[in-house]
């Protein structure tokens, strides 16, 4: 492949040393990306394996040598009733914030990519505030808002203010996907007589299907993961990072930790083939792509 | 514009929906109240009430708590925990609400009794209060005043903890830590006020307490001067367990109860011994908000006779090697858990420091964050 490239491109007739040059500078950019890929594997799964590993140790201790091979912290974990609680209140917050999100963050985009009035800039600063602002704040001020007002904690607050951090994400994703949508195919179905609502049906939806997956997955996964908004805006329940907070200082519940955060790590990567997979199915590799496309549009929104 | 009027009619339908879900409660309302009466006197089944409990999460432990059900059925608690007492600080005067709240001296008692989030308590009801060590009455924060705001309920000291196997003469001094034979190889807590009382004891300074900013600055420096004694600073005991179990450290600053897991648990001959300059003392107790409705307050006061009374100090005591505030402890459990628990070292507390916030906490914590930059 690489003699080809080089034939092609003439460097192996005109100048045999430029070409040999040419074949070592690529080997060496291919050796530092497996490396440089290396790295971030390592970096980013390097914990989760550790943690994996951990899990079955028979022994409370995160250090090495492992003392034996075990599944007692999983069954600790799986009749733990104030962590199957905590995880229950995680699971009802998140299938709540994530469709909310879903809605608003939607509505949100199509209003700022499709209107223009008077205040857009300011609003869609104020709809992407919550991207840059830290959720300890967010936190703080939401718990105080709610003392002032009255408003007992509960999950309900938790949903509440979740959802408010939350769909600026959706709203993300899904303009990023709306930018690149031509209207021009949207004016031709209504020429050729859809209705408004067929239009958004046949048209815009499976336009933005990807999108919206990868926005309702990230929601979910934000609700469900978030601690800083919950630890201030909870009343006497938990919510699972909340509980894990709680029980780090506990030593022994540190290897329960470890088991139930390696079951709901499985659970969100099999969570992530799956919609990986359901895209591929409805939409092909560009679907993916576009998906992908969309995480990079959250991330070029959250650093601006 | 029949498209604007669709997509507006949406935006309001969500928002509307997100206001409905915010401004309803699923709390249950607060049950009728007690009788009003001395909780020393009544029945503990009739004592009713919901208690909404601000803890660690040990205070709330379901097998610590188990007692408490069986005495107060009628009773219901609603738990919430905290990290840290700074963190609770915070979040209480955000606007969270709860009715006992829990509390220790070396964190922040005396400023959450600064700060109002304590009701003076009624020591007549208070079951157990002429049981409670008296030097654990003496700490900052339980009486000012001439007024009780909290009831102490556990403690414990910080001495040295070290791999027996390894370092045959026991320590018997802070500078011990400081022995250049254990470079690289000991590690003390990352709390601000016990490092720094740390070094301070081992500099000479007898009370760490009430040093001079100048003593500050000289114990910084040698805090700074010996950073590389230290493999690391530990933040929790799952931490320096780690630690010794993977032999990165032979000495530590510590807890007996540590020593214990880690020599019971994991067959490790680590062995704790009390530091001859003075052993800094822990103390953590419960109070109650002054915002608790008239209704609540007997389950209030049941709560803490509950806390003060001997089958939870027993329970503590044997399985986290707390030492509790009853005096009845030493009694009622085996010389072993005495012996495991130090709980006879509360006769003598004569070389206990208050681990309590100095004046110029401020001055300390930046002096230990610029010793742990190095």
């Amino acid at each position: 492949m690489a003699t080809r490239a080089i034939e092609r491109s003439g460097l192996a007739v005109a100048d045999p040393a430029g070409a040999a040059r040419w074949r070592r500078r690529r080997a060496i950019n291919a050796w530092g990306w497996r490396g440089f890929l290396t790295i971030v594997g390592l970096l980013l799964f390097g914990p989760l394996v550790i943690l994996v590993l951990f899990s079955f140790n028979d022994s409370n201790i995160l250090a090495f040598p492992l003392e034996g091979v075990t599944t007692k912290w999983y069954s600790e974990a799986l009749t733990d009733p104030v962590l199957l609680k905590a995880l229950a209140n995680s699971f009802q917050v998140a299938f709540v914030v994530a469709p909310l999100c879903l809605v608003l963050g939607t509505l949100a985009a199509f209003g700022l990519t499709r209107f223009r009035f008077r205040g857009r800039g300011v609003i869609g600063g104020l709809v992407g505030a919550p991207l840059v602002l830290p959720w300890l704040i967010i936190g703080i001020a939401a718990l105080m808002g709610y003392a002032r007002a009255d408003i007992d904690l509960s999950l309900k607050t938790v949903v509440m203010t979740q959802t408010v951090c939350t769909f600026p994400l959706v709203t993300a994703i899904v303009a990023a996907q709306l930018f690149r949508f031509q209207k021009v195919q949207e004016e031709a179905a209504i020429d050729l007589g859809c209705s408004r609502l067929q239009v958004l049906r046949h048209i815009i939806l499976p336009h933005i299907g990807p999108a919206l997956a990868a926005a309702g997955i990230f929601a979910f996964a934000w609700s469900f993961n978030n601690y800083e908004i919950s630890a201030f805006v909870l009343g006497f329940q938990q919510t699972f990072p909340v509980w894990v907070y709680s029980s780090v200082r506990n030593p022994d519940h540190t290897a329960v930790v470890n088991a139930i955060s390696a079951l709901i790590s499985a659970a969100q990567v099999v969570l992530i083939w799956f919609a990986l997979r359901l895209m591929r199915l409805r939409g092909g590799d560009k679907a993916t792509t576009e998906m992908i496309a969309g995480t990079e549009a959250v991330a070029a929104a959250a650093k601006t | 514009m029949r498209r604007n009027v669709f997509l507006r009619s949406v935006v309001l339908v969500a928002t509307l929906s997100l206001v409905a879900v915010a401004c309803g409660s699923d709390e249950p309302e607060p049950e009728p109240g007690g009788d009003g009466g001395p909780a020393a006197s009544v029945d503990p089944a009739s004592i009713t009430g919901t208690i909404r409990l601000y803890s660690y999460s040990d205070g709330f432990d379901p097998d610590y708590m188990e007692t408490f059900f069986e005495q107060y059925p009628n009773i219901e608690l609603e738990t919430a925990a905290f990290g840290s007492n700074e963190e609770a600080v915070a979040k209480i005067q955000a606007g969270f609400e709860a009715d006992v709240i829990n509390s220790c001296v070396d964190e922040a008692t005396l400023e959450m009794v600064n700060k109002g989030i304590y009701q003076p308590l009624d020591v007549n009801r208070l079951e157990n209060w002429d049981a409670i060590w008296p030097g654990m009455k003496q700490l900052p924060g339980v009486i000012v005043d001439g007024e009780t705001y909290i009831v102490p309920v556990d403690a414990g000291t910080a001495g040295i903890m070290y791999n027996a196997d390894e370092i045959t003469a026991p320590p018997t001094s802070w500078t011990d830590l400081f022995d250049p034979q254990y470079a690289g190889r000991a590690s003390i807590e990352d709390l601000a006020v016990t490092a720094i009382d740390i070094g301070a004891l081992a500099n000479g300074i007898e009370n760490p307490l009430e040093m001079a900013p100048d003593q500050l600055e000289m114990v910084k420096q040698y805090l700074i001067d010996n950073r590389d004694q230290f493999r690391t600073f530990w933040k929790g005991e799952a931490d320096v367990k780690s630690q010794f179990k993977s032999g990165e450290i032979v000495i530590a600053s510590g807890y007996p109860g540590i020593a214990k897991d880690l020599r019971t648990k994991d067959d490790l001959n680590v062995q704790f011994a009390a530091a001859e300059e003075g052993q800094m003392l822990w103390t953590c107790g419960y109070g109650i908000s002054p915002d608790i409705a008239e209704e609540n307050l007997d389950a209030a006061y049941a709560l803490l006779n509950w806390y003060t009374s001997l089958p939870p100090q027993i329970y503590a005591a044997t399985n986290w090697n707390y030492l509790t505030s009853n005096q009845g402890i030493i009694d009622a459990v085996p010389p072993k858990i005495v012996e495991e628990a130090s709980l006879d070292s509360l006769f003598t507390l004569d070389n206990a420091i208050p681990a309590s916030p100095p004046d110029d906490r401020a001055a300390w914590v930046a002096a230990w964050t610029e010793v742990k930059a190095g």
